[in-house]
């Protein structure tokens, strides 16, 4: 018996044909928005039908096509870096960890041995957040911040340094405006960031930046994890 | 026209998309619309939605280029599986005019239009020629349906009722189409 016969992975290429109505395409849907690895299988038979549209004979598109596609472009490329993280939404967890390998980071979920444990989250620390790898992927670092104090802690989970590269903490406010750092974070244990202007909306988020920082005040480098700062 | 559909050179732009160069975007634009468009006629037959939803597709790559992953399938499957989503989403958000446009006859002329033979031909790569082969290797029945869905955006009741079978039965055909193609596939 092969698993051709796996009723999963039937629904996954029903899905993917969009034969399915009713109750089995609500079902379907909602198994493909929580289970990464259905998700996984539904892409495998789009791609895998999507060969039969390739059999279709190229049109040329009238001229005034491309000038229209460039024209809408431009509101993308102001707001790059946020939409990088929607990029990242759209991946499955397995396909991040296989980018974040790629980049030379180990995401390994043991802390290590030798970290002090998180400060803990008391009235003292209102904010916190949780920088994660997007689309539900593993923790790397809870950061919690002090509006009193005027004081940022981020306790690495699973972040690891890379040669030449420094990690920085961002801030990308609610309302959509620039993302603004907050400072530079190790890797090995806590970093205490002070004498900072403290967020307490929007998200935080961990991108990879040349050493020392982003040369240009806005992020640079790849985005490791975001989280959504929240009251404690 | 200059379809340029080197995969090395599409990966290439992909990437450069990626990191937001326009430009790339611009020359991916060049070497692929041709075939984007033709898909999205062939499913919308009407070109000034297919103008839009090529619209759609190619913003849709400038976002999501990041995504793409060359080890499960060429850029040019990738792209034409944005392509045929968003026109297959274009289709359905226009309604009753899917089976108003295509009914019944037109339905037995279209499983007729894309036959197996014609379809391998056209079929490049070595993906493509696989799949080509595994679908003339289909019961004609199951093959007609499942291109007829995957052109026409249809749901299993639509392609019963266009094809005058019972759900039942073309629910069973399509699934041990699926099947069948999936061990094929993987044989």
């Amino acid at each position: 018996m092969t698993a051709a016969a796996h009723p999963q992975d039937l629904r996954a290429a029903e899905l993917a044909l969009g034969v399915l109505e009713g109750e089995p395409l609500a079902e379907a849907k909602a198994l493909a928005a929580a289970d990464t690895g259905f998700a996984a299988a539904v892409e495998t038979w789009e791609l895998r039908l999507a060969v039969l549209a390739e059999a279709i004979a190229p049109v040329a598109a009238p001229e005034r096509v491309w000038p229209a596609i460039r024209d809408r472009l431009t509101p993308v490329a102001r707001t790059r870096w946020w939409d990088s993280v929607d990029v990242w939404r759209g991946l499955t967890a397995a396909s991040v960890t296989v980018a974040a390998v790629g980049l030379g980071l180990w995401i390994a979920p043991e802390p290590k041995p030798d970290a002090p444990p998180p400060p803990p989250i008391t009235a003292a620390s209102p904010y916190v957040a949780l920088v994660s790898v997007p689309d539900g992927g593993p923790a790397l670092a809870a950061v919690t911040v002090d509006t009193e104090l005027k004081r940022i802690v981020v306790t690495p989970v699973a972040l690891t340094e890379q040669q030449a590269k420094s990690l920085e903490l961002w801030v990308v406010p609610a309302d959509g405006g620039a993302p603004r750092s907050l400072g530079l974070v190790k890797a090995g244990g806590p970093t205490v960031i002070a004498g900072v202007s403290a967020p307490t909306d929007g998200a935080l988020a961990i991108s990879l930046e040349p050493e020392g920082g982003s040369p240009t005040g806005a992020p640079t480098g790849p985005i490791l994890g975001v989280g959504p700062l929240t009251k404690g | 026209m200059s379809i340029d559909l080197d995969r090395e050179r599409l990966r290439r732009h992909l990437k450069a998309v990626a990191q937001g160069d326009p430009s790339a975007l611009r020359e991916l634009y060049r070497a692929t619309s041709g075939k984007l468009f033709g898909v999205c006629l062939r499913i919308l037959r009407d070109e000034g939605e297919a103008e839009e939803v090529l619209q759609e597709v190619y913003l849709t790559v400038w976002k999501r280029a990041g995504s793409y992953e060359p080890t499960k399938a060429s850029p040019v499957t990738w792209l034409a599986a944005i392509a045929r989503n968003r026109a297959i989403d274009r289709l359905r958000a226009s309604g009753a005019r899917v089976l108003s446009r295509s009914g019944p006859l037109e339905g037995a002329a279209e499983i007729a239009d894309a036959s197996p033979d014609s379809e391998a031909q056209a079929l490049q790569g070595e993906e493509a020629r696989r799949l080509g082969q595994c679908l003339e290797g289909l019961d004609p029945n199951q093959a007609g349906l499942i291109r007829r869905a995957f052109f026409g955006g249809l749901s299993y009741s639509d392609l019963a009722q266009a094809a005058g079978r019972p759900l039942g039965t073309v629910k069973t055909w399509i699934r041990k189409g699926l099947m069948n193609l999936k061990v094929c596939l993987e044989s």
